[in-house]
């Protein structure tokens, strides 16, 4: 006597953890994030052999417009977790807002990536410790544009059709994203614009 | 029940073959596109782990010629067979081709086409990502090709050491070439990657908890954990070292703070783990092979599994050792020799264990069995030097000798390739629906074992008296013309193994005799599927209720999975208990079309920076269809 397993009652979308993309999009946040412990890593490797750190003509790094910045980025956690929670409830109109107030904290971030860039007040080719600098930098801004990218797309989609609950998966994991962007970014934030400072 | 359904149902091993209305609609719900749009298109995992597997195989054998010309080459002394120059590219692109282009996306291949059958489950869980790998690793591998004939092959060894690999000492685009098929290659690697452990955690047939996964899944589970972590260590350092050639930033030059040794630590924290990215899904291969023939469960599952999952976790704190001979703290030097000698205890652990299965238990030596032990003996050689080479003094005098290439071919040729054409016989029937010839895999083998020992074995003795890797040619008066004679005839003689290996496939895929479901009796759930699978895989998924289903009892089976949607089961990770299930897309030509942008975008990227750019711009509306189009393919 074969033992069977009716399966046609199970539900045919989830939106959370159980899903095979939000596995997905969790390795890859893995991936992202082993890169940036390579890059910290030659960072660090770069500044024990180093003569002097920064090199003098550089000197440390601005702090305002990355501190400004930093705060508009952990300002922008609030609309991502309504995002989060507006997917949730299925909430089509609540998860287009929360989609463009997403979109429109991550441009604003963008923006400030340049003064960040400037704030090194150097260019990636003076010496191996502005190269290191501005790779890090340059890895995050690659995974914030993927970020608004995958944003816009997923609004628009909210926009012009009708969601299906894979949709709502979609944005709750665009939150979710986003909460890595900004949760890598803290401690790079001290890797890149505060360690030069100390002695 | 009717008499062809009787026959069908003997045909998948006790699994219920369904109602011939199942089939057909699962036929047709799972079906492939016809034509040159189909080929371009195909997210079947069959059909991309088999696509893997004979490219793979392809660039093995432009591998092998690289090998053969320079055994050619260092026959006797003072050759003029292979000028310096271009010595150096082929020796650079033997070992960028075997690593990066044959060894890896073997296993990789392998991995996609049988881990979804052996937990019983109908396809990968990103089917079209998957696909988008595979043209990755295709494009890459004919870009670096086509780089070497024409006069452009990089020259820098497979590890192009800064400062030989920087712009100063290697102006052109050899070695800008050589960085960007890194980034293909890792690409797709990760790619897999991700599939495959998301698989192997969320789509285990019901039943299949944690303790009964198969211990080649286990083996490819740890594998692909690794690349998750060690990839990223490459294209860092491959990312550096282009933009150091192309964009002038400083990462390898000391002058402006750089550091040659940085990119020996990133370069090597993801090479050494390589080495066993390349040997563990080998050790799984070799329990699959050896519990089929040996007709029980392996000896001692939980250590095996311990095993697999400690070389992992070790495998990560030895890449110091490759660097011994750049004058490392001494502290440094005891810490890494103590790890590498350390990682010896869990590979011990598994020889163990494979030795108690086998004992007493009078296994039939058909080929695959054959390899399995030649695989001991050469393996155990290459173990054995390597913990030589971990002791520092020894290492300090050999580095850089024949000796670690004697080493390292009986690592990952002894260890790697002799289970893996064990392997590829063993699971050949249920790929092609057809038997190898015994007689002629037999012969294969045996002139295998001969000819990789007489190549090699030889190369310890020539690194003992001095011989350098790496050079063209030396001369007469060394004592080194008898050894190198003998390993060329052996080379000569690997190369008719492999001929005749071909040769069996060849002839079988036409006139071997057809193979049943399950021809092996072997436990494992890929043997309930038809011999060839079919594109959904199992008519009826299994339930599995202990570690060797097709051993133990009657399999149970689901019911209630539609039949005309792409869906798959999703079960909890640990317990595999079922949790819902979800559709995943079908044939797609948007991965083919994207891959082919981004690979234009890098490999354009060589002669200017703004292909990237552009490319990354052309990329978008892709990735926008590939969004869009996700319902219906």
């Amino acid at each position: 006597m074969s033992r069977t397993m009716d399966v046609s009652q199970l539900p045919d979308a989830v939106l959370d953890s159980r899903s095979l993309v939000w596995w997905g999009t969790i390795i890859m946040t893995v991936i992202e994030t082993t890169v940036f412990a390579i890059a910290v890593a030659a960072f660090f490797y770069l500044r024990m052999i180093a003569h002097e750190w920064p090199p003098g003509r550089a000197g440390a790094p601005s702090l305002l417009a990355p501190t400004v910045n930093l705060l508009i980025l952990l300002v922008s956690v609030v609309p991502a977790i309504a995002l989060d929670r507006a997917s949730l409830k299925r909430d089509i109109a609540g998860v287009r807002r929360m989609l463009w107030a997403n979109l429109a904290f991550g441009t604003a971030f963008l923006v400030g990536r340049v003064f960040e860039f400037k704030a090194l007040h150097c260019w990636w080719n003076a010496s191996a410790y502005a190269s290191i600098q501005w790779t890090i930098l340059g890895l995050h801004t690659t995974n914030l544009l993927t970020s608004l990218i995958e944003t816009a797309i997923v609004l628009a989609w909210f926009l012009a059709k009708k969601p299906e609950d894979h949709h709502f998966l979609d944005a709750r994991l665009d939150a979710v994203f986003w909460y890595f962007v900004v949760v890598t970014w803290i401690p790079l934030y001290v890797v890149v614009f505060l360690t030069p400072r100390l002695r | 029940m009717s008499a062809p359904a009787e026959r069908l149902r003997e045909e998948t091993a006790g699994l219920p073959s369904g109602t011939d209305r199942e089939r057909e609609n699962l036929a047709y719900t799972w079906r492939k596109r016809e034509g040159i749009l189909g080929l371009l298109s195909s997210v079947d995992h069959k059909t991309l782990g088999a696509r893997y597997i004979v490219t793979a195989f392809a660039f093995f054998t432009l591998g092998g010629l690289e090998a053969l010309a320079m055994r050619i080459q260092l026959a006797r002394p003072e050759n003029r067979f292979l000028n310096p120059d271009l010595y150096d590219q082929v020796f650079t692109m033997h070992g960028t081709t075997m690593m990066f282009f044959f060894a890896v996306p073997v296993m990789l291949g392998i991995g996609l086409y049988f881990v979804p059958l052996m937990i019983g489950t109908r396809n990968v869980p990103f089917p079209r990502l998957n696909a988008a790998g595979y043209w990755f690793y295709l494009i890459g591998g004919l870009y670096l090709y086509a780089s070497f004939f024409a006069n452009g092959g990089p020259d820098a060894g497979w590890f192009s050491y800064t400062p030989l690999s920087a712009s100063e000492f290697s102006s052109g685009h050899r070695l800008d070439a050589w960085v960007q098929i890194i980034n293909f290659t890792e690409v797709s690697a990760l790619i897999v990657a991700s599939s495959l452990i998301v698989c192997i955690f969320k789509q285990r047939a019901p039943g299949m908890s944690l303790n009964r996964i198969p211990l080649f899944v286990w083996a490819m589970l740890v594998t692909m954990i690794m690349i998750v972590f060690s990839m990223p260590a490459v294209i860092f350092a491959a990312g550096s070292l282009n933009s150091d050639r192309s964009l002038g930033t400083h990462f390898f030059n000391p002058a402006e703070g750089g550091d040659h040794l940085l990119w020996q630590h990133t370069f090597w924290f993801f090479g050494h783990p390589e080495v066993y990215i390349i040997f563990l899904p080998a050790l799984g291969m070799i329990s699959c092979i050896l519990s089929a023939f040996c007709r029980r469960e392996i000896f001692g599952y939980n250590a095996m599994v311990l095993s697999l999952v400690s070389t992992g976790f070790l495998a990560f704190g030895l890449w110091v050792h490759h660097m011994f001979a750049t004058g490392l703290p001494q502290m440094g030097q005891s810490f890494f020799t103590a790890a590498s000698m350390m990682i010896a205890i869990p590979t011990g652990v598994q020889l163990f264990c494979w030795i108690a299965t086998i004992w007493g238990a009078r296994p039939r030596l058909e080929p695959p069995v054959l390899y399995v032990l030649g695989f001991f003996l050469n393996f155990l050689i290459g173990g054995m030097t390597g913990l030589m080479l971990a002791s520092v003094p020894l290492d300090l005098q050999l580095h850089d000798t024949f000796f670690v290439v004697a080493h390292l071919h009986y690592v990952l040729i002894g260890g790697s390739l002799f289970p893996l054409l064990g392997a590829l016989y063993y699971w050949f029937p249920k790929m092609t629906g057809r038997m190898l010839d015994r007689r002629l895999g037999i012969l294969s083998f045996a002139v295998l074992m001969v000819g990789f020992n007489l190549t090699f074995f030889p190369m310890h003795e020539l690194g003992m008296k001095g011989m350098p890797r790496r050079v063209y040619t030396y001369l007469p008066d060394r004592g080194w013309n008898g050894m190198n004679l003998a390993a060329s005839i052996g080379a000569g003689l690997i190369a008719i193994a492999i001929l005749l290996y071909v040769a069996n496939v060849v002839k079988s895929l036409r006139r071997g005799r057809k193979a049943e479901a399950n021809p092996w009796r072997a436990e494992t759930l890929e043997w309930a599927a038809q011999s060839p699978p079919p594109a959904y895989n199992f008519v009826r998924l299994p339930i599995v209720a202990s570690r060797s289903p097709l051993w133990q009892e009657e399999l149970g089976y689901v019911t209630g999975m539609p039949t005309d949607k792409r869906e798959l089961l999703v079960t909890h990770a640990l317990d595999a208990a079922p949790s819902h299930r979800e559709e995943v897309p079908g044939p797609s030509g948007i991965p083919f079309t994207f891959s082919v942008i981004l690979c234009l975008a890098l490999i354009g990227s060589v002669f200017s920076p703004w292909w990237l750019i552009i490319g990354s711009l052309a990329s978008i509306p892709p990735a926008i269809a590939w969004y869009w189009t996700e319902e219906k393919p």
